[in-house]
């Protein structure tokens, strides 16, 4: 795995945690859903799933 | 178009402006409810693959939105922004075209950088607001220079999302768009402000508030070498930025996430010291709803193209008289935008892209990104005026009646730049 790549992954991975915090200090339901929308893909590549 | 194609075309239109409108729902999962409500009317069930693929469509540019957020957030706090502005009213506050001119674009930036036209009302907006007030300008005029410079900064480069959004809709890598963007919103957004503060800036008022910037720097703890390293994280940025492309092979190009993620780090410690976790958190807060959004377009057309409507529409709109097309597009594209310029860029800025498909690609897509944007303006969401008047106060409307004029122009300017889209693209070197 290149540098780049673990660097990407870093980000990705970053970018998860952000938005955990904000789906669960989120009092409505909307925003909740929309984080968890957000959170789907970013799961995934920051696994490297998809 | 065939009747069952038109059927499903109404439907998911129709289905997602209810959810905007009707059930208030976030545009986000509006477009992901149509998705998945176009892919039930097709026969195709819930196709969890395809609608989760969707969903990588446009991943790099929400880390790109995520990574410009917080660059943006920790600017704001560690004091640059305010800084900026006030070095530039004291350099050019002698002459009130010239200064216009540099607030219009301090106002742009952050859109510039985070595809946001929130990202500026709430960054600089909000700080040039005050000083423009001083200057003479009313209170709806204010709101109307800054929130005709968001919506500019929304699609000015090097971030653009509603391009990226058509782009992405019809396989187009987001490459060779910086020139024509930035002639087609830094000068209409300039001779915006122009045709809107010129008359009004007083000339008394501009030399105190001169004088009260001169006082503040003075005044500043940060003198000499230290302000100097406040600017430090922004010139980093542009010197990752342009080095890729002026010396390409040489220069590594970090691409746009981690250069906004090292000018944050630097950001962080250069100036008012920042809490860096807290700014990164306030800023994925600010850019979620925008996030959502780029998800939801990505759901929506991967059900598309799997229901084969994808296709149809480009048949559809390649039979369409050209006369008939572009009063459409003049039309029917800002009207959307009164709902979401994202969403409409992805419902109707794909077809229309794919219709005009003999014209230069890169001329064709920005002119609608321009087109798309003046939605930004009309109710029912109304969304920039909206952010504009809760910011700097005063109801909405009169902003909205302020920008109607130079946002007709735009309009007219963009439908143009279509119809003569190959010669606009031979004077740029496209």
């Amino acid at each position: 795995m290149s540098a780049i790549t673990i660097v990407y992954r870093l980000i990705a991975a970053g970018a998860v945690v952000l938005v955990v915090l904000e789906l669960f200090s989120q009092r409505g339901w909307k925003e909740k859903l929309t984080a968890g929308l957000v959170l789907v893909p970013l799961i995934l590549r920051a696994l490297m799933i998809a | 178009m065939s009747g069952p194609d038109a059927l499903l075309l109404l439907l998911t239109a129709g289905s997602f402006a209810a959810l905007v409108i009707a059930a208030k729902l976030p545009v986000s999962l509006s477009l992901a409810a149509s998705s998945v409500a176009l892919a039930l009317a097709a026969g195709e069930g819930v196709p969890i693959d395809h609608l989760v693929e969707g969903m990588f469509s446009y991943l790099d540019v929400v880390l790109v939105l995520f990574a410009a957020m917080i660059f943006m957030k920790v600017i704001e706090a560690n004091g640059l922004l305010a800084e900026l502005t006030r070095s530039l009213v004291v350099l050019l506050g002698r002459s009130p075209s010239v200064l216009l001119v540099a607030l219009t674009i301090v106002i742009m930036f952050p859109g510039m950088i985070t595809g946001s036209c929130t990202a500026s009302v709430l960054g600089t907006g909000v700080i040039v607001a005050p000083v423009l007030m001083r200057m003479g300008l009313p209170r709806d005029t204010t709101g109307a220079v800054v929130s005709s410079a968001a919506v500019y900064g929304m699609i000015a480069p090097p971030v653009n999302v509603p391009v990226m959004i058509i782009g992405g809709g019809i396989d187009m890598p987001y490459v060779g768009f910086g020139l024509i963007l930035a002639v087609l919103t830094i000068v209409p957004a300039v001779l915006t402000t122009m045709w809107l503060a010129r008359g009004k800036v007083e000339r008394a008022r501009l030399a105190e508030v001169v004088a009260e910037s001169r006082a503040e720097i003075a005044a500043s703890a940060a003198g000499g070498w230290r302000r100097g390293l406040l600017y430090l994280p922004l010139a980093v940025v542009v010197a990752l930025m342009a080095g890729p492309r002026t010396f390409p092979g040489w220069f590594p190009d970090p691409r746009l996430p981690l250069t906004f993620l090292v000018g944050s780090a630097l950001a962080a410690v250069a100036g008012r010291r920042v809490p860096l976790a807290a700014a990164a958190r306030a800023g994925v807060r600010e850019i979620l709803p925008v996030a959502g959004i780029l998800v939801g377009v990505g759901m929506l057309i991967e059900m598309l193209t799997l229901t084969g409507l994808r296709g149809a529409i480009v048949v559809g709109a390649l039979s369409i008289p050209s006369a008939f097309l572009f009063a459409s597009i003049a039309v029917i594209l800002p009207l959307f935008g009164g709902i979401s310029v994202y969403g409409g860029a992805s419902v109707l800025g794909v077809p229309f892209a794919l219709a005009l498909l003999g014209r230069n690609q890169i001329v064709v897509l920005a002119a609608l990104s321009l087109i798309g944007a003046m939605g930004s303006y009309l109710p029912p969401v109304a969304f920039t005026p909206v952010v504009a008047a809760g910011a700097i106060g005063g109801p909405y409307l009169r902003i909205v009646r302020r920008c109607a004029v130079p946002a007709a122009a735009a309009v007219v300017v963009g439908t143009l730049i279509l119809i003569y889209a190959n010669p606009v693209a031979r004077v740029f070197g496209l």
